[in-house]
């Protein structure tokens, strides 16, 4: 609607006719108006009148104003999820870089979990066999060794004397040779 | 006011011409062009331009998806689909201290592609051959076989596969296995079992409980659509099968078994430990085993776990049991004597103690001297004192013609004759009062000491403790049976008590437990030939208990057909005993007896 403001220095005020007959308003002191006025003038080369009425403003319809606000809201809508859809793709890709380098990261340790739970059994099962192989005692700190004093003292009396302890048939003699059922 | 009249007076055209004029006139001092004609002309240009656009993306378009759409199709799934992660097959087995018994390890086979290869066949087998430990020659050779499908290598661990991958060789492919491994070896073979190639557990726990080791599979791979990379993940860690046993004291007791048997150039037998109040089994060392790992070496007759499939006459190790049947039905008392006339002929056979011909021991014995001194002929006489029907009903009630109820496979049912035959004949009942004329398995026979020890429960056995967390929190147990009551608590305290002098005193001496009251039987017992008749075969035993006081655990040695000068219970199997109850008592932290109940014992400081 505004004309570029050119050529201020160079612009003299002038005097615009009036167009069409129309009714001559008094001239405002303004350089804008004089100034584009101006342009008319020198290129209508015609006498200018003092004064000039404003080009009247258009008027738009209120269906135009409404599809004018609706195209401007509906354009930083458009704008908007351009810029939301351009942040969420490069966040989408972001997370998924970043989600299948956790995921890589965790396989690894899954299966070095794995490995090293599989390297401690076997390295326990061989601490055990050297354990017993080196006849090395299972002592612990909380055990209480006792060894008896004496040999025991039996108070009870058999119709068998229990002075020998390994009765006969734990002797070292052959198996007989009956059989001992059928 | 003012501009209410302006604007029906002048309207805002003419303004807007002269604004779009302005190229006009500089369109004036051009020269006007085919293409600068009327608006219409150009505007139809414009439309058929696009139109031309329009219908070349359309035929693009159909010949992407109509002649190529398959191929792409392809290409992409490809892309899509992202390195295999084997998911968990089977949850792992650990032992009672949570320690691994069986897992799943993820091996790789690799194969090659020569086609692929962008050196030659003899530079990628250089570069291969130390990572795979094969000589490159032979390598070589086998890349110039085929042009793909090459299999280079088997079973490979993940360092190898990683230093394969590290390689950064185009053309080579590491296949992923989830592949059963046992970190105890062999120690566990008979319990545990094995699983074979296809994943399907064929003996032990690996066959019982195949529905509750295996995880449930999903499917594995992405199909067009978009898969999160971790949709193929484990997301929790796996529940684990805890085992009643511990693995510590497996050991120790599977290494005395070996050396007992090496000893004895044997290379049968079994010890075990189980805890008289709940039936759990702390120890079960089975010798011939096999190593589940290379399980397709091993010899088939060693794949089977004899101490529940393969049945005995138990011998003098089952007189307790007899002597709590007599206790139980009234005919005896423990302050009750009995005649040992050393031997006796029934009808055409002769029976005698096993110690007749070097003692010729004769003469009265009281029912704790019968088991002390093992006397055949003092059970067949305490056993006469009841009717042969009663005694037989005893042996059904015992259950001894049925399973122990144990949680490995193929478990068999011990036969027992007949009512008619065992009630009618003599030498049967008189047999069987010293363990022999009839078979149970080694298990049993623990099952049953166990009922002497625990105030007279039946109690099942059982190797399965559970399914726990990764915390270690039970979330399943499997149920069993509540204990059957066989023996009153007075009778099997009243035996127990007999056990003792047993080894303190009798045939059991080689079992004593310096500090500790142990109660034990020995059992020497003849095997029977292939023909039906005893032979020079003997299968020797020995079961203990401790502590007496209060008793925790029961131990049974059984040795079969040890060879040598000295072989009884006493001298093959109750060592081996020893050398277990040994260790059990420091691993499961039993306190010494009372220095009162042992007659005199000093700490050492």
């Amino acid at each position: 609607m505004s004309v570029p403001l050119r050529s201020k220095s160079t612009v003299e005020p002038v005097r615009v006719l009036p167009l069409r007959g129309a009714q001559t308003f008094p001239q405002e002191p303004s350089k804008r108006r004089s100034s584009r006025t101006g342009l008319k003038a020198k290129r209508a080369k015609r006498p200018v009148a003092k004064l000039v009425q404003a080009l009247p403003k258009a008027r738009r319809p209120l269906w135009l104003r409404g599809l004018m606000g609706l195209q401007a809201l509906s354009s930083g809508l458009a704008l908007g999820t351009v810029g939301i859809t351009l942040v969420m793709y490069g966040l989408t890709v972001q997370a998924d870089r970043r989600l299948n380098a956790a995921t890589l990261t965790l396989r690894q340790l899954q299966q070095q979990e794995q490995q090293l739970t599989s390297a401690k059994a076997v390295l326990q099962h061989h601490l055990n066999q050297d354990v017993i192989d080196l006849q090395t005692e299972f002592a612990e700190q909380n055990v209480v060794f006792l060894e008896p004093a004496i040999a025991h003292n039996t108070s009870e009396g058999g119709s068998k004397p229990s002075s020998d302890p390994q009765p006969a048939l734990t002797s070292p003699q052959p198996f007989p040779s009956a059989p001992m059922g059928y | 006011m003012r501009h209410r009249m302006a604007s029906s007076d002048l309207p805002a055209r003419p303004r807007l011409r002269r604004v779009r004029s302005r190229p006009t006139a500089f369109k004036r001092r051009s020269r006007p062009t085919a293409f600068q004609g009327s608006p219409r002309r150009r505007a139809r240009l414009i439309w058929a331009l696009l139109m031309m656009a329009a219908c070349l993306l359309l035929v693009r378009l159909a010949y992407l998806q109509l002649w190529q759409g398959d191929a792409l199709q392809e290409m992409a799934r490809q892309q899509q689909v992202r390195p295999a992660v084997l998911p968990l097959a089977r949850r792992p087995v650990v032992d009672l201290q949570g320690d691994l018994l069986a897992v799943d390890r993820t091996l790789y086979t690799l194969y090659g592609h020569p086609i692929l290869f962008r050196q030659s066949p003899a530079v990628i087998a250089q570069t291969l051959a130390p990572v795979l430990d094969q000589p490159p020659d032979q390598l070589s050779a086998l890349l110039r076989q085929q042009d793909t499908g090459l299999r280079l290598a088997d079973g490979l661990s993940e360092d190898i596969a990683q230093r394969v991958r590290k390689l950064q060789l185009d053309g080579l492919e590491l296949i992923p296995l989830q592949q059963r491994f046992y970190p105890q070896q062999d120690l566990f073979a008979q319990i545990v079992g094995f699983v074979d190639i296809d994943g399907n557990g064929q003996t032990g726990l690996e066959m019982t409980q195949q529905s509750r080791l295996r995880v449930p599979q999903t499917t594995a791979l992405p199909d067009l659509d978009a898969v999160l990379p971790v949709a193929n993940l484990r997301t929790e860690a796996p529940e684990h099968l805890q085992l009643t046993l511990d693995s510590r004291l497996q050991q120790v007791a599977q290494t005395a078994l070996r050396e007992t048997l090496a000893q004895y150039g044997t290379d049968k037998g079994t010890v075990m430990v189980m805890d008289v109040q709940t039936g759990a089994i702390r120890a079960l060392a089975v010798e011939p085993t096999f190593d589940p790992n290379r399980y397709f070496e091993a010899d088939l007759a060693h794949l089977k776990n004899w101490v529940v499939s393969d049945f005995y006459e138990p011998g003098s190790t089952l007189k307790p049991i007899n002597v709590a049947i007599a206790l139980e039905a009234g005919v005896i008392s423990p302050d009750s004597t009995v005649y040992d006339a050393g031997q006796i002929q029934i009808d055409e056979w002769t029976i005698q103690n096993a110690d007749y011909e070097a003692s010729g021991r004769q003469g009265n014995l009281s029912i704790t001297e019968v088991l002390k001194y093992s006397s055949n002929m003092g059970m067949v006489n305490i056993m006469n004192q009841m009717p042969a029907s009663e005694f037989y009903e005893w042996l059904e009630k015992l259950e001894l013609d049925q399973l122990t109820g144990i949680d490995l496979p193929a478990e068999a049912k011990p036969p027992l004759k007949n009512r008619s035959q065992f009630v009618n004949s003599t030498v049967d009942v008189a047999t069987a009062s010293f363990g022999q004329g009839l078979v149970l398995t080694p298990l049993k026979l623990l099952q049953l000491n166990a009922a002497i020890a625990n105030g007279g429960k039946l109690v099942t056995p059982h190797v399965l403790d559970g399914m726990v967390d990764e915390t270690g929190a039970l979330i399943w147990q499997p149920l069993r049976p509540a204990p059957k009551v066989v023996f009153s608590p007075e009778t099997s305290q009243a035996v127990l008590a007999m056990m003792e002098k047993v080894v303190s005193e009798g045939t059991g001496d080689t079992a004593q437990l310096p500090g500790y009251r142990v109660a034990g039987k020995t059992g020497t017992a003849q095997k029977v030939t292939d023909y039906g008749y005893y032979g020079d075969g003997r299968i020797t035993s020995f079961v203990g208990i401790l502590p007496v006081e209060a008793p925790r655990f029961v131990v049974l040695a059984v040795i079969d057909e040890p060879l040598g000068d000295n072989i009884f219970g006493s001298t093959v199997a109750a060592p081996l005993v020893k050398e277990v109850m040994d260790a059990l008592v420091v691993l499961e932290g039993i306190p010494p007896s009372s220095p009162q109940a042992l007659g005199g014992i000093w700490v050492r400081p």
